[in-house]
């Protein structure tokens, strides 16, 4: 039944035991699913380890072959055996025209992210047999692409859930309703949310209205080399280094079958190499080789693995809130990082009164979820509209000329954050001018000049014989710094080194 | 301070000072939980054991390294767990399976017996209670037994928790599944008439309790007991052991090892693999073991199919177990049709084939509900029921509040209570207080008629008392609650003394105690005044008239 149809049936705000208002927050270490909870009137986190680990389970999948068998989450982690297919970090590639290898075959990344949908949402009706999935929400990072939003929506649809998916909304957004629902921020105050993933460190200023309804985003930051996954794979190169001395194996001659059990292995300690409080040493007990033996890993160690981290938050939430007044500033953490200590100390020395959740992963599902029960009048709470001062207005890109017809590029996409710099475009020059002209294009379609980035001076070659690399970054919602490069043709042309950087102002080219 | 202070001394703030917590334990064969109660949010939180890492139950396993020339270091949980093939020969594992016997553990060179090994695991639970609050002062704690637990079991429990320290502030000790429904209750809307049935499989006993919803408002729920059963021996650490018994024959195939000639070390190896197998055969269909120490090592595939078939004894056996908990019910059989619910604890609950048992028994998979943390649930309601000792779920003002319910709990006496008695030279159990008897009302007497051959046999009486665990089980499969040599009875002609005996069982602990009058005879002996209660022991026989 579709999810609207259900909101007819939650007369006065009252949902029976046996339906189910789900967050879904498919992140790319691991995955959150939260539930409302009708007698507490609040989102409950799915444990899906049953209360023996951790609640929220990995992003994994293992194929198994023989038995063409799907395993899911921890399971697949600990299941990995150097044979059969482990999927990891696969939400990350949705709206990639790509197909994963599960080893008798290929299936694609809606797929693959699919049958985890169907697996994580699955475990409602473990809690109970006669769980109708109601409504569900799932959330998105602000800066990912509409062909992987649509991509997404698409695995919910194969997954059997179209007609339950109320949306998606972006994370923030699942933020800041955790926030309206609990609590956290004044009116006219500001709101800090700083999420640690997987993939790097994000945060975002918002100033509150008098209500929750209105809301501004006065700053917005990303760095990619903040992430989780740098973290856990600096881990596994010292329990690596550790197996190959014991074990007398050169570290790049390590058979899949040992990386897979050093993946395990540090996937089982990861946590309580990291997270634990009070600060004691942690010996390690490779109980998978014969004769087993232990190591032990100092928290000095750990303190001088992850002090550039430290030190790059510590620049990351400055940065952020230059220039405000930090008494009304109210923090809120997401994502596994801050469930590591040190974390927590360095947000909470800048801001003391800083909210950090015990279940920091869970955060985003459980935004996602009261949400997806405002929608279905379980609750009441403002709708929550954020405007954005940090975003492209327009689509910036070039044309293309392909089989004689001429079609828009997008090399920035109009929403996208300024801080969202496009990996470098290989374009080959059409002319003998070895020159790119740059578009706008407004929502409406429309498109206008923004400039054109020449190579000057280079040698004179053939009409479609100059390969150039181009970036480009959004400076402000006006400004754009292009760079471009000659990359020469083959052997036939070699690559000069020409570089030519520009500056286009939007409204100049208006 | 004992618990009872701090009760009234909430009474009188009103509300739970920040500082005192009040606890709920749950004593585990495999992992045990301690929960506190929390005054702001009003439910029970768990507190993770792991510093931080996020796993919150603690391996019930208590370890100790010998140092050269030092005392040596005691190590309970995550860590000794994990390093169990490190020091295997002082690693101790399943100690609640020895509990209320006097099998003593040589350890750290000291006989340690079995409460003692577990007061080391409740200490470091209170201790992580400490560590989320350093000015932490316990106020009050329940602590949950199983169902099958027998009274020498229990009285080590509680022997345990005052090794611990802990003696005053026990409130009582609970029943694992009535915790584990009192949790639920909190969680799920039950409706009145429901019944369900809690099937706790842990990894050292099974706990089978079947509840009534007898009256359900918006003010008050009140859930009775209507039927319970299980066994005290049959758990996860069984099935470990066919699959232990399964590597070791797969190790005599292929290598000629036999298992009196594996080392110790390799023995713990396969302990964990044991384990490992049974845990990933959960969730995977199929697990191939590594025995990396044998010489040629080898993998050896096992399908869930094939460890199904190996533990088919066993499951068959849980089967028998939950029909005849239903068949047994105090209110007469409960037909499967009447079951509105079957709700899964436990770690065990989590193999696959306790869902299709279930299935097959009721014919209907609508009916298998999963706690949403079964890992939790017994700690959580143990919780739960401290709270509501300490008055913090009856308080007017607090109902008023926040719209608590009121709850009733009508827990009864799980195992029939008696004496062994004497006719000529047969033996037999003489039944005193019936399984199925709510708490407040497990207290019965008897009048006896002493009558002997000699002197000696009218001053004196023996009693044996005795639980028997099963209506089917004869005098001899009784477990000896305790001996009392009663004594300094007033000298008359055989036939001429009555005596009154009493039982009771206190809710708080389960545990029995008792009484005996002389009441006289007739118009020609008045009663003597001879009034002596007794505290049974299992190891050390009571006397009492001295």
């Amino acid at each position: 039944m579709d999810w609207k149809k259900h909101r007819e049936h939650f007369i006065n705000g009252k949902m029976d035991e046996d339906f189910f208002v789900l967050g879904v927050d498919l992140g790319d270490a691991t995955s959150a699913i939260s539930y409302f909870d009708p007698l507490r009137g609040a989102p409950e986190i799915l444990d899906i380890s049953g209360g023996y680990g951790k609640p929220c389970p990995p992003t994994a999948l293992q194929h198994i072959t023989a038995g063409r068998e799907w395993i899911f989450g921890e399971y697949a982690i600990l299941n990995a055996n150097g044979s059969d297919a482990l999927l990891t970090n696969f939400a990350g590639r949705l709206g990639e025209a790509a197909y994963l290898d599960i080893g008798d075959g290929g299936k694609s990344v809606i797929e693959i992210v699919s049958i985890y949908l169907r697996e994580l949402i699955g475990n409602c009706r473990n809690i109970n047999p006669k769980a109708t999935v109601a409504g569900i929400t799932a959330v998105v990072p602000d800066f990912i692409a509409s062909d992987a939003r649509d991509a997404l929506t698409a695995a919910f649809g194969r997954a059997g859930y179209a007609s339950s998916l109320i949306g998606l909304i972006e994370e923030r957004q699942a933020v800041l309703y955790y926030c309206a629902a609990n609590g956290i921020g004044k009116p006219h105050g500001n709101i800090l949310w700083l999420d640690f993933g997987s993939r790097g460190m994000r945060g975002g200023l918002y100033e509150i209205g008098a209500d929750f309804a209105g809301i501004t985003c006065l700053a917005s930051d990303f760095n990619q080399e903040m992430g989780c996954a740098d973290i856990d794979e600096a881990i596994y190169n010292l329990l690596a280094i550790y197996y190959c001395k014991e074990q007398g194996v050169q570290p790049d001659k390590m058979t899949k079958r040992e990386r897979e059990q050093i993946f395990t292995f540090a996937h089982s300690y990861r946590d309580m190499l990291l997270n634990q409080d009070g600060g004691r040493d942690t010996k390690l007990y490779y109980n998978f080789v014969h004769p087993p033996f232990a190591k032990t890993v100092t928290q000095a160690q750990i303190k001088d693995m992850t002090k550039p981290w430290e030190k790059r938050l510590a620049e990351f939430v400055k940065k952020l809130t230059t220039g405000t007044d930090g008494a009304h500033i109210d923090v809120i953490c997401t994502g596994g990082g801050f469930e590591m200590p040190w974390a927590r100390r360095v947000v909470g020395e800048i801001f003391p009164a800083t909210h950090f959740h015990k279940n920091p992963k869970g955060i985003l599902a459980g935004g996602a979820t009261l949400y997806a029960a405002n929608q279905l009048s379980l609750i009441k709470l403002p709708n929550i509209i954020i405007e954005d001062g940090n975003k492209l207005p327009f689509d910036v890109g070039i044309n293309i000329v392909q089989q004689g017809k001429s079609n828009f590029h997008t090399l920035m996409e109009r929403g996208s954050w300024l801080w969202q710099k496009p990996k470098t475009a290989h374009l080959i020059a059409r002319g003998e001018d070895a020159e790119v002209e740059l578009l706008l294009r407004d929502e409406k379609g429309k498109t206008r000049p923004l400039g054109t980035a020449a190579l000057k001076g280079l040698p004179k070659r053939p009409a479609g014989t100059t390969r150039i690399a181009l970036d480009l970054e959004a400076k402000t919602a006006e400004t754009f710094a292009v760079r471009v490069k000659d990359l020469g043709f083959g052997e036939i042309f070699p690559a000069t080194g020409y570089v030519e950087n520009y500056t286009f102002d939007a409204d100049v080219a208006r | 301070m004992n618990w009872e202070k701090y009760r009234e001394e909430i009474a009188g703030k009103g509300n739970l000072p920040e500082d005192w917590y009040i606890l709920g334990i749950d004593l585990g064969t495999t992992n045990s939980v301690i929960s506190f109660w929390d005054g702001g949010s009003k439910r029970p939180e768990p507190i993770d054991t792991s510093n931080g890492f996020g796993k919150i139950p603690l391996p019930s396993v208590v370890q100790y390294r010998p140092e050269d020339g030092g005392e040596g270091e005691w190590v309970v949980g995550e860590e000794a767990w994990r390093s169990i093939k490190i020091y295997p020969e002082t690693t101790i594992r399943s100690i609640k399976r020895k509990m209320g016997t006097d099998e003593r553990v040589e350890l750290g060179g000291q006989a340690l017996l079995p409460e003692e090994i577990s007061a080391k695991i409740l200490t470091e639970l209170v201790d992580y209670c400490h560590s989320l609050n350093p000015k932490a002062e316990i106020a009050g704690l329940v602590v949950s037994v199983p169902y099958d637990f027998d009274d020498s079991a229990k009285k080590a429990t509680m022997r345990a928790v005052e090794i611990a320290g802990l003696g005053d502030k026990l409130i009582c000790l609970m029943e694992e599944p009535k915790a584990a429904a009192l949790a639920y209750n909190f969680r799920r809307e039950l409706a009145q008439d429901e019944k369900i049935l809690v099937f706790d499989f842990g990894g050292g006993t099974l706990d089978i309790t079947l509840f009534h919803v007898v009256e359900k408002n918006d003010a008050k729920i009140r859930l009775q007991v209507i039927s319970e059963g299980g066994e005290a021996q049959h758990g996860g650490d069984n099935i470990d052991d066919i699959l232990l018994a399964k590597c070791l024959r797969l190790i005599e195939e292929k290598n000629g090892i036999k298992p009196a000639d594996i080392a110790p070390e390799n023995g713990a190896e396969l302990v964990l693999r044991a384990r490992e197998a049974k845990e990933r055969l959960s969730g995977v269909k199929s697990f191939r073991i590594p025995f990396t120490f044998c010489i040629p090592p080898f993998v050896e595939l096992l399908t869930r199919e094939q460890f199904e078939e190996l533990c088919s004894d066993f499951i068959d056996k849980t089967r028998k177990l939950v029909q005849k908990c239903l068949r047994e019910a105090y209110t007469g059989a409960v037909y499967p049709d009447q079951v509105d619910r079957v709700l899964l604890e436990g770690g065990s609950s989590q193999m696959p084939w306790i869902r299709d048992m279930f299935i097959e028994i009721f014919n209907d998979e609508n009916k298998v509900y999963v706690s949403e943390r079964p890992a939790l649930d017994i700690s959580l309601g143990a919780t739960y029921y401290a709270a509501m000792k300490m008055g913090l779920l009856h308080s007017a003002d607090m109902e008023a509040e926040d719209a608590t319910p009121e709850v009733e709990f009508e827990v009864t006496v799980p195992h029939d209570i008696g004496l062994e008695i004497h006719n000529g030279t047969k033996r037999s159990f003489f039944p005193m207080i019936r399984r199925g008897t709510p708490y407040a009302l497990a207290k019965k007497s008897h009048a006896f008629t002493l009558s002997g051959d000699l002197p000696e046999d009218m001053t004196g009486l023996d009693l044996k008392i005795m639980e028997r665990m099963d209506k089917n089980d004869t005098i001899d499969d009784c477990k000896l609650i305790g001996e009392v040599a009663i004594v300094g009875l007033p000298q008359r002609p055989s036939g001429k003394t009555r005596l009154k005996v009493t039982l009771l069982v206190e809710e708080e602990g389960g545990l029995v105690k008792g009484a005996v009058e002389d009441m006289g005879f007739g118009d020609g002996y008045e009663p003597s005044g001879y009034n002596e209660s007794f505290d049974p022991s299992r190891f050390n026989k009571r006397v009492v008239g001295k």
